[in-house]
C-alpha cells in the first residue's frame, strides 16, 4: 500500500505542497485555486496520482475504523436545552398554559370513552399484558429468498416465534432458539418449533450449530431423532426419500431408528429401517455465512429502495412533518423536517435525551428512548381537520399504562394524543369542551403490539377524518381497529413530543393532572424510532399499505 | 418477472457486493469528502449493480466492474449535489480511477487492528480530532467548531495524523510479519 517516496530536494518541496493539497481534498476543504492546482498535478504526474491513492487509502481505512467504532453504539446520550430560536413560542405557550391551569382548578377532567363494551373509555389499571415466558421459544434471525407457506404472511427478521410450524417453499431461514441453538433451514421444508431446545423436521435440509449452553438440543424427523451433544451437524430429510445425518463437529446421540453415538466426520443414512454408514454425502447443507451474505444483500436492497421511496414521499402534498433518523447529521441533536410542503413556521425536531442506536437496517440509525426524560420535540402551526400518523418503531416493552408515541408538549384545546396502552392497543384521544371542562374523545384499536413483537421493527399508523369522525388503526399495513370520535373535531397541532408526554405535575402548568388524579403521568415510550410522518389528510387503507411496503424489511 | 435463473444470478451478484462492500466503500470515500454522501453513492451503486446484474459474468473481476459503476455514480452525484463545493475536476477523477493501484495484500482485519492500536497511541487532542472526523463523521467545519479550533489548524492536525497513522500501520504490519 505504501511505496517509499523517491526523488531529490526539488521533488520533496513539490511533495509537501502536493501532500497538503491532497489532504485538503480528502477533507473537502480545497479553495477554487487549490482545486485547479491539484487538478493540474493529478493530470500531469503519475507520481501525484500514486501519492493521492496512498493518502486516500489511509483516509478510507480510518473511515472504515470510524464507522465500525460508531456502530458499537456508545453514542453519548445528553440532554440539550430547548433551542433559543424557539424561545418566543415557548414563553407564549407557557403563559397560556398557566392561565389554563388556573381555570382547571374550578373545572373538572374526565375521559369520555367511546369503546364498545367498556363503560369507561379509560383503561382499567389491571389491563396489563400477560407475559408468559413459555410463549415464545425462538427468534427468526434472518432469512433470504424465502417463499412462505405457513404462516402465509411470512416472518421477518427479529420476530419472536411461538411453538408451531415454519413451512417454506423455497429459500433459507435461520432460527435462533432461546437455548442458544442456531438452526439454518433450507426449503422446501417443514420445520416445527417444539420447545426452546427442540425442533422437528418433517422434511427439508437443516444445519444446526449447538453451543455448550444448548447441549441436549433435540431434533426429530419421521425417520431419525437425535440429541445433540455439542456440535455442528446437518440433517437431510427428503420428501419420501431416505434421511441422512452428518456430524461436522463434536458428536450427536441418535435415539431413532436405533441408539447410537455419531462422531465428528461420521455420516449415516436410513435404509430399510436400519442405519448405513456412508462415506461422504453429496448433500450441500445450507451455510450460515452464505445466508448472512444473502440476507445482508436483501436488506441493503430494501434499504436502498426505501431511501428512494422516502425521497419521493417527502414531496407528498399532504405531508406536513416527516422525520427520518437517518437524515440527521451524525451525533446531531436536530432532526430536519423533510416534508417539502411543510407549513410556514414549522420547525425541525430537537432530540432531548434520546440516544442513537441501530435502525431498521444493518448500519442505519434510529433514536433510542429509554428514560422518562427522552423525547423529540417539534412544532407545526395550526390545526388539521384530518390526519394520518405513521411511525416505524421497535417497541422493547410497554411499562406504563400509556406509552406515548405523540403527545402535545403543553395542554391545549383540541389536543391530539397518540399512545400505546400497556395491553398493546393503540390509543387516540382529542380534547374538547374547552379547558374548564376538559373532555376527551378517545378511540382504542384492537391488539396492535404483543409481547411477540417486542424487539422487532414494526409500522404503526392511525388515520382520522373530522368529516366523519372515523379513526382507523393499522399495524404493518393491516387494519387493527376502527372507531369513531363522536364530536368530529379538528385537532390542534403546535408543539408536540414524539415518544413522551411532557407532563410536569410538580409545576403549576400541570396542576390539573393532579386535580384530575391522573395517576399515570409517566408515559414515556421505551424502544426505538427511525421514521415518523404526519399528514393532514386520512390516507386510505391502500395508501397505508404501500407506505408500509416501502419500508418493509422483508423482500417482496 | 425475472426467471428463477436470473434472480439466482442477481442474488449471487448482490452477495458479491456485500462481500466486497468495504473495498467499494473505500473507493468511494477516497473520492467523496462528505461521508454522508458516501452512503448515498453506495446505495445508488448497489441498485444499479442489482439492475445490471445480468451484464456481470460470474468469475470475472467483480470489484473492478462494481467500481466502474461506483465511479459513474460519484461523478453523477457531484454534478447533481455538490456544484458549490470545490473539488478536483471530473477529468482528474477519471485520471485517478484509471491509475488506481492494486489493493493491499494485507487483509482488512489486520489493517484495522493495526490502525486501532495506532489511534490509541495518538496524542489526546489529535485522537479527538480523528474521532470527530472519522467516527462521528463530521465535516471539518463542524469538527473544528466542536473542538474550538480554527479550520486551518484542524486541516493541519488531520494531515499530520494521517501521515503518522500511515507510518504506524506500516510499522505494525511489518512487525507482525
Amino acid at each position: 500500500m505504501y511505496s517509499a517516496k523517491t526523488g531529490g530536494g526539488d521533488l520533496k518541496m513539490h511533495d509537501a505542497r502536493l501532500e497538503l493539497l491532497i489532504h485538503r481534498c480528502l477533507d473537502g476543504g480545497l479553495s477554487a485555486e487549490e482545486a485547479a492546482e491539484l487538478d493540474a498535478l493529478i493530470l500531469s504526474s503519475p507520481d501525484a496520482r500514486r501519492e493521492y491513492w496512498e493518502a486516500a487509502s489511509v483516509h478510507a481505512l480510518i473511515r472504515e475504523w470510524g464507522a465500525e467504532e460508531w456502530g458499537k453504539g456508545d453514542a453519548p446520550a445528553t440532554i440539550v436545552p430547548f433551542p433559543e430560536s424557539r424561545g418566543k413560542m415557548l414563553r407564549w405557550a407557557w403563559a397560556l398554559a398557566a392561565a389554563a391551569a388556573f381555570i382547571l382548578f374550578a373545572g373538572g377532567w374526565w375521559w369520555h370513552g367511546r369503546e364498545p363494551g367498556r363503560s369507561d373509555g379509560d383503561l382499567a389499571d389491571d389491563d396489563t399484558m400477560e407475559w408468559l415466558p413459555g410463549e415464545y421459544v425462538a427468534t427468526l434471525a434472518r432469512s433470504a429468498e424465502v417463499e412462505w407457506i405457513e404462516p402465509a404472511t411470512g416472518f421477518t427478521s427479529g420476530m419472536r416465534l411461538a411453538p408451531g410450524w415454519l413451512k417454506i417453499k423455497r429459500g433459507t431461514v435461520q432460527v435462533d432458539f432461546l437455548s442458544g441453538a442456531r438452526v439454518v433451514i433450507e426449503g422446501p421444508a417443514e420445520f416445527q418449533l417444539v420447545g426452546e431446545n427442540e425442533g422437528f423436521c418433517r422434511f427439508g435440509k437443516v444445519k444446526a450449530h449447538v453451543p455448550e449452553s444448548a447441549h441436549g438440543f433435540k431434533v426429530g424427523s419421521p425417520q431419525i431423532s437425535l440429541v445433540d451433544l455439542g456440535t455442528e451437524f446437518g440433517m437431510d430429510v427428503p420428501q419420501g426419500g431416505d434421511s441422512e445425518v452428518h456430524v461436522f463437529e463434536g458428536s450427536v446421540a441418535l435415539t431413532q431408528p436405533v441408539s447410537r453415538q455419531l462422531w465428528q466426520g461420521e455420516s449415516v443414512r436410513v435404509e430399510s429401517g436400519g442405519l448405513r454408514d456412508i462415506v461422504e454425502s453429496a448433500t450441500v447443507f445450507p451455510d450460515e455465512d452464505e445466508l448472512t451474505r444473502k440476507a445482508d444483500a436483501a436488506d441493503l436492497h430494501r434499504h436502498a429502495e426505501w431511501r428512494g421511496a422516502a425521497i419521493r414521499f417527502a414531496s407528498e402534498p399532504a405531508l406536513i412533518a416527516y422525520f427520518r433518523a437517518e437524515a440527521a447529521a451524525a451525533d446531531s441533536r436536530d432532526l430536519p423536517n423533510l416534508a417539502l410542503q411543510q407549513r410556514e413556521g414549522s420547525t425541525d425536531a430537537t432530540i432531548v435525551g434520546a440516544g442513537w442506536s441501530e435502525g431498521r437496517w444493518p448500519g442505519s440509525r434510529a433514536l433510542e428512548f429509554t428514560s422518562p426524560a427522552d423525547r423529540v420535540r417539534f412544532y407545526i402551526p395550526g390545526e388539521a381537520a384530518a390526519f394520518t400518523l405513521a411511525v416505524w418503531i421497535r417497541v422493547d416493552s410497554l411499562p406504563h399504562k400509556r406509552c406515548g408515541i405523540l403527545f402535545p408538549s403543553m395542554p391545549r384545546e383540541h389536543e391530539l394524543q397518540w399512545s400505546m396502552t400497556r395491553g398493546g392497543e393503540q390509543f387516540v384521544a382529542v380534547s374538547h369542551g374547552g379547558l374548564p371542562n376538559r373532555i376527551f374523545d378517545s378511540a382504542v384499536s384492537g391488539s396492535a403490539v404483543t409481547p411477540m413483537d417486542f424487539g422487532r421493527w414494526m409500522h404503526l399508523a392511525c388515520t382520522y377524518d373530522a368529516a366523519t369522525g372515523s379513526v382507523v388503526f393499522y399495524k404493518d399495513g393491516r387494519v387493527v381497529g376502527t372507531n369513531t370520535l363522536p364530536n368530529k373535531l379538528p385537532v390542534t397541532l403546535e408543539g408536540m413530543d414524539l415518544g413522551n408526554w411532557a407532563a410536569r405535575p410538580d409545576q403549576p402548568e400541570w396542576n390539573w393532572t393532579r386535580m384530575a388524579s391522573i395517576g399515570h403521568a409517566v408515559r414515556n415510550f421505551v424502544g426505538r424510532l427511525d421514521e415518523f410522518a404526519l399528514l393532514n389528510r386520512a390516507l386510505t387503507e391502500a395508501e397505508i399499505q404501500s407506505l408500509y411496503q416501502n419500508g418493509e424489511l422483508a423482500p417482496r | 418477472m425475472p426467471t428463477p435463473d436470473s434472480s439466482d444470478h442477481t442474488a449471487q451478484v448482490q452477495a458479491l457486493f456485500v462481500r466486497h462492500s468495504a473495498a467499494l466503500r473505500g473507493f468511494v470515500v477516497s473520492l467523496v469528502a462528505d461521508f454522508a454522501a458516501v452512503d448515498d453513492v453506495l446505495h445508488d451503486t448497489f441498485l444499479t449493480v442489482t439492475a445490471k446484474a445480468a451484464e456481470f459474468e460470474l468469475g470475472t473481476n467483480f470489484v473492478a466492474w462494481a467500481k466502474a459503476v461506483a465511479r459513474f455514480k460519484v461523478l453523477h452525484a457531484r454534478r447533481a449535489h455538490w456544484r458549490e463545493i470545490n473539488g478536483i475536476s471530473d477529468e482528474a477523477i477519471e485520471a485517478l480511477c484509471a491509475s488506481e493501484p492494486e489493493a493491499d495484500a494485507a487483509p482488512l482485519e489486520r489493517q484495522l487492528a493495526a490502525l486501532a492500536s495506532c489511534v490509541e497511541a495518538l496524542p489526546k487532542q489529535t485522537r479527538r480530532a480523528v474521532e470527530l472526523r472519522y467516527r462521528q463523521a463530521h465535516t471539518v467545519p463542524e469538527a473544528a467548531e466542536r473542538l474550538g479550533w480554527t479550520q486551518g489548524s484542524l486541516y493541519v492536525v488531520l494531515c499530520r495524523a494521517r501521515s503518522a497513522l500511515r507510518e504506524c500501520i506500516q510499522r505494525k504490519l511489518a512487525e507482525a510479519i
